[in-house]
């Protein structure tokens, strides 16, 4: 680890930092529907829409009937893009000519891009029509994103409402999540990245002749001759903005964030980094102003900035160990080289902002990668693994991190109460049977998906293993990863796994489904319950959550639950891995 | 063949998701009781 390295940790989250409360006070204003500097532009595009589509702004949803217009959505929005991808051959737009997608890939990646984690079981530039990529993905990235911040404004009003039955209006809050929080941070964002480089165009792939001809021997053992080299591109830009602020992370390009079209400069890399974060980190801001206790919001900011910080940490240091494995080899720091564990990692990044970047985007459910995870050390990459185990609660996808952290906030005071032998108050709601029943079934949902199918995965030969091209506890972590990817939302892979097989394509797509919308169903039931209840006054015996000991029982509580629930696999697959690496024995 | 099952998995997903809202809320009735 060096000083630079941990210099432009600080600064990121510095810049994070300044960022948040005027991120915050924004998105509060614009839910609360009070005035804002864009509302000259974006009143009477709201007002349009809602008569177009015949949405009353004023009526108000019960917490069922706001679930099951998310739901009516989520299904339009998804057998739109499965339409777009197996009709691509024969749509517009599609200059390499790219065959329809097959039908379980095409499920799989609708199901995907519906449920924020776009998963990518498919090489994108050979796959995707310019089309698609538009119209059936970069559009979803909007959708997705705005579904779990209106979820989470609807999960705030719960808390912040009394006596009341409703949680707002589902079309009102995606309609101003759409075009207040996601559309024009995006346009700006996409120019920046314009400007720095990264490719925004409708061109065919252009092909460049080789410098240096390349011998390539075949699977049929033929022997070929390499003379040119095809140079993919199209509109990146305007799908790597959202990619990053709507925390959905679908690469235009496989090699995603470490492709230089997507990703240029460390300039991109910490602005892309900074996008991920700052819509969840905003909405602490305003579950405090909501709720009016902006301390709790910062309580909460404050437990998620802990996590995030112990996993940088953690993943730093183990990717900046030398490989035992390498003897002779001089991986110590210099003028000419980083040091450590360079192996899939760029070198215009370097070990700190691959590290940084790997913590941020499985903390945010974000998937975007800028280096190979899979070729981390054990430890380094177990962390990403672990960030993801923790149920994308720090900081999280954009919405969907704020609500998973108030299903633990719930948890933590329900302990708290348990120890001082009193009902559970949160924010001056009793927190009954019911909330914990709610609450329960959410955080174990997740595991049961994750722990299930894989187990399934590794005693099965021909669906599971057959697909990995490491053994041993690596290729445990290979499957492991994947369902834990799709479960928690996140979408990064670990790479190593063939996932793109009729097995992998449609259990990861159950995963990701289940792990978004039957998760999220007794979370916004238990908003429905709270939104109900009566304002009990704060007394002397009232457990506080806006202090620092709130949020260390916060801290406390994700990670018991977590670690408990999943120590016994990752000793299995990432920690024996690092006990045998240090015996010798690679995988 | 295949695009018929998927689309059929599909609306058997959702019409789980509704039948999941519907049991919540009677499980809020029934904890409500208790």
């Amino acid at each position: 680890m060096t000083l630079n390295g941990w210099a432009q940790i600080a600064l990121f989250f510095a810049l994070l930092l300044v960022l948040t409360r005027p991120i915050g006070l924004f998105m509060t204003a614009v839910f609360e529907r009070r005035k804002t500097f864009l509302d000259p532009v974006l009143l009477p595009v709201e007002r349009l829409l809602y008569r177009l589509t015949g949405v009353n702004p004023d009526e108000e949803m019960h917490w069922s009937l706001y679930l099951v217009a998310m739901l009516i959505f989520s299904a339009a929005t998804l057998f739109l893009t499965y339409a777009i991808e197996r009709l691509q051959g024969h749509l517009p737009w599609n200059p390499q000519h790219l065959a329809a997608v097959a039908p379980d890939l095409a499920w799989n990646t609708a199901i995907s891009f519906t449920t924020n984690t776009n998963w990518q079981s498919y090489t994108p530039e050979t796959t995707m029509s310019y089309l698609t990529q538009m119209l059936g993905l970069a559009t979803h990235n909007f959708w997705s994103a705005a579904v779990g911040i209106a979820l989470a404004v609807a999960f705030i009003r719960g808390i912040a409402r009394r006596e009341m039955k409703t949680l707002g209006n589902f079309w009102v809050d995606i309609t101003r999540a759409l075009l207040w929080v996601l559309a024009p941070p995006s346009l700006l964002f996409a120019l920046a990245l314009v400007s720095q480089g990264v490719v925004q165009n409708l061109k065919p792939y252009d092909s460049a002749k080789l410098v240096q001809q390349q011998s390539v021997t075949g699977t049929d053992g033929k022997v070929s001759t390499i003379t040119t080299q095809t140079i993919a591109q199209g509109p990146v830009a305007s799908q790597e903005a959202i990619k990053m602020l709507g925390t959905n992370g679908g690469g235009f390009f496989n090699a995603n964030s470490s492709h230089p079209f997507e990703n240029p400069s460390p300039l991109t890399n910490l602005l892309q980094m900074l996008a991920i974060f700052l819509i969840p980190a905003g909405l602490t801001v305003v579950l405090g102003e909501m709720t009016k206790s902006p301390r709790h919001g910062w309580a909460v900011f404050g437990a998620m900035s802990v996590l995030w910080f112990a996993g940088v940490t953690a993943t730093y240091w183990a990717e900046a160990q030398p490989n035992p494995l390498l003897h002779g080899a001089d991986q110590h720091v210099s003028a000419t080289q980083s040091g450590g564990n360079m192996e899939g990692k760029e070198v215009r990044f370097g070990i700190a902002n691959t590290a940084l970047f790997a913590t941020i985007t499985t903390d945010a459910s974000c998937g975007a990668v800028n280096g190979m995870h899979d070729s981390f050390s054990p430890i380094g990459g177990m962390m990403p693994l672990l960030n993801m185990m923790l149920g994308e609660v720090v900081f999280g996808g954009v919405g969907a991190g704020l609500y998973g952290m108030l299903i633990f906030v719930i948890m933590a005071v329900f302990i708290a109460g348990l120890m001082v032998g009193r009902t559970p108050e949160y924010l001056g709601k009793k927190i009954e049977a019911y909330d914990i029943q709610m609450s329960m079934l959410y955080l174990l949902i997740f595991p049961l998906l994750i722990l299930g199918f894989t187990a399934i995965a590794v005693l099965s030969p021909k669906l599971g293993l057959s697909s990995l091209t490491n053994q041993g506890p690596h290729g445990l972590s290979e499957i492991l990863y994947a369902y834990t990817s799709a479960t928690a939302n996140n979408g990064s892979a670990f790479m190593g796994l063939n996932a793109n097989t009729h097995w992998f394509n449609t259990t990861l797509g159950l995963a990701m489904f289940c792990g978004r919308f039957l998760m999220l169903i007794p979370m916004l039931a238990v908003a429905g319950n709270l939104a109900a209840k009566k304002s009990v006054p704060a007394t002397a015996g009232t457990f506080p959550v806006t202090t620092p000991m709130f949020a260390t029982l916060l801290v406390g509580v994700i990670l018991i639950v977590s670690l408990l629930t999943f120590f016994p696999v990752l000793s299995l697959g990432p920690i024996l891995e690092h006990l045998l690496m240090h015996a010798g024995r690679s995988f | 063949m295949s695009d018929a099952i998927y689309i059929v998995l599909t609306l058997i997903l959702f019409g789980t998701g509704h039948a999941y809202i519907e049991a919540c809320a009677r499980l809020k009735g029934k904890a409500n009781r208790g």
